[in-house]
């Protein structure tokens, strides 16, 4: 099963090759940065946490019950 | 008596007034002022007043108790008016007296009316061009009369306002001497198409102007740009993926306000969305303000609800709604996990609100919802950052809080600051 997060990466980290080695290597694609709010979007095979990756200031799994 | 004095420093004739005309104050006079004193009832054809006023000497009136003094130190008179045995009571220097013309007078009467002819001429052109130019009353629908724009001056000229939502119809009649430009967030729909219907009817009531056809107003910043981001789906459903990828993106053009006509239920306690407080906080920094509906949950007055996510986010304004008798709509969530954030901010119409719809779809319509109230707000958000361009997005979020007015038996849990006001 796939799951999209999206993490908030902790101020200071940058979105940088070395980062987006760690993440493919953990199994985590990388699908979007926005790059203004710093913030990645991410699809994952497996639930994951900030305390797994702790230079995400928070993981939130995409909600998809956004209505009018 | 009272002694009063009015005179110059001068040497000259003076009207000398005496606190009695007796022989002995006479004899007064004569000493103090080394003046020889001849009496009116003595005058006669060959002993004029004249005479003896240019030979020095002085006259008393006796009737009028007045002396008439030639060539006199004005410092001798004030010394009298201090000496309280002097008789003298007030004295005045001899003034001349000219006739005036009557020719003059009429002359000048007629120079004064002519003037007066041209001002009231003009007056009367300034009247006639009031009444042949009414100022134009402009009926407005009931939401925007609640929050006072027929008395704003403001336009929204200059600001961009951003409405995430399920797009917009850019045929619309009323956009079509407009600039709309946008984005889809949304794979295989264009965000310049609206099925739905919900993004057109934020648009309108945002940056909207009038009907074409009654001429009725809905909009509130008719010259603000309008940006759309489409985010919802034809079915009115979207993720926070989508929402939070339009608002990066809306950020990066510089957009100014961000209208979120959406939500997503939360649970009572439920902490608010820390990817959202990002957004938000983001927004901020860069002069944006994000604006949000606080949700339709609730069933009031048995059941409020919590305010949703994202427009519980500390950093995003929340917005509920009322209807036009300016009491809390049934649905409106209020502030109930408000301990971290959560809270309503202020309130908006959103009860019948009329606005534009596609055109497929009749080209107006009546909606309800906090999705309502909403871009009233951004609207507004957008007339006071064209009339204080030197404030940030937060002092902008600030003062439309502190002008927002309270409604009688609403609670601040339920409307935040109030209803909100045109600047």
């Amino acid at each position: 099963m796939s799951y999209t997060y999206l993490g908030t990466l902790k101020k200071g980290i940058t979105y940088d090759k070395d980062l987006q080695s760690y993440l493919e290597n953990n199994n985590m694609k990388v699908v979007k940065h926005l790059k203004s709010l710093n913030v990645l979007v991410i699809q994952s095979e497996e639930e994951i946490t900030t305390e797994d990756h702790p230079f995400f200031e928070a993981l939130e799994k995409d909600r998809k019950d956004f209505s009018i | 008596m009272k002694k009063n004095k009015k005179g110059d420093k001068n040497p000259g004739r003076y009207i000398v007034l005496l606190e009695k005309g007796d022989i002995s104050s006479l004899k007064k006079v004569e000493k103090e002022f080394s003046v020889s004193i001849t009496s009116s009832e003595d005058l006669s054809k060959e002993k004029r007043s004249f005479n003896i006023l240019s030979g020095k000497d002085s006259i008393f009136y006796k009737n009028l108790n007045m002396v008439v003094m030639e060539d006199i130190e004005p410092d001798l008179l004030n010394k009298s008016l201090v000496d309280s045995n002097s008789p003298v009571v007030f004295y005045e220097k001899d003034r001349t007296f000219t006739p005036v013309s009557e020719l003059e007078l009429v002359k000048s009467i007629r120079s004064l009316s002519a003037a007066m002819q041209e001002k009231l001429l003009e007056l009367e052109e300034i009247i006639r061009q009031k009444a042949e130019k009414p100022k134009p009353v402009v009926e407005m629908e009931w939401g925007l009369k609640a929050i006072g724009l027929d008395r704003t001056q403001f336009t929204g000229r200059g600001i961009d306002i951003c409405i995430l939502d399920t797009g917009f119809d850019a045929r619309h009649s009323d956009f079509s001497n407009r600039t709309v430009e946008g984005k889809s967030f949304v794979p295989g729909e264009a965000w310049d198409e609206d099925i739905h219907g919900h993004g057109t009817h934020c648009a309108g009531v945002a940056a909207g102007n009038k009907r074409l056809d009654t001429e009725k107003r809905y909009g509130i910043a008719p010259e603000a740009g309008l940006k759309i981001a489409k985010v919802l789906s034809a079915n009115g459903t979207g993720t926070t993926s989508s929402i939070v990828d339009a608002i990066d993106w809306a950020i990066t053009k510089k957009y100014r306000v961000i209208s979120l006509s959406l939500g997503s239920p939360v649970k009572l306690n439920e902490r608010p969305s820390l990817i959202f407080e990002r957004a938000g906080e983001t927004a901020l920094e860069n002069n944006c303000l994000v604006i949000a509906a606080a949700g339709n949950d609730s069933s009031r007055p048995s059941m409020p609800k919590p305010v949703s996510c994202p427009a519980n986010s500390k950093s995003i304004m929340s917005v509920a709604a009322i209807d036009e008798q300016l009491r809390i709509a049934r649905f409106s969530n209020g502030g109930i996990n408000a301990a971290d954030g959560g809270e309503v901010n202020v309130c908006a119409p959103g009860v019948n609100v009329l606005s534009c719809y596609p055109a497929i779809k009749n080209n107006y319509t009546l909606l309800s919802g906090t999705s309502m109230a909403t871009p009233h707000v951004s609207g507004l958000a957008a007339l006071y950052m064209e009339a204080f361009p030197e404030l940030t997005a937060r002092q902008i979020w600030q003062l439309i809080e502190e002008n927002a007015i309270p409604l009688d038996g609403l609670s601040y849990r339920d409307i935040g600051n109030g209803l909100i006001q045109a600047i």
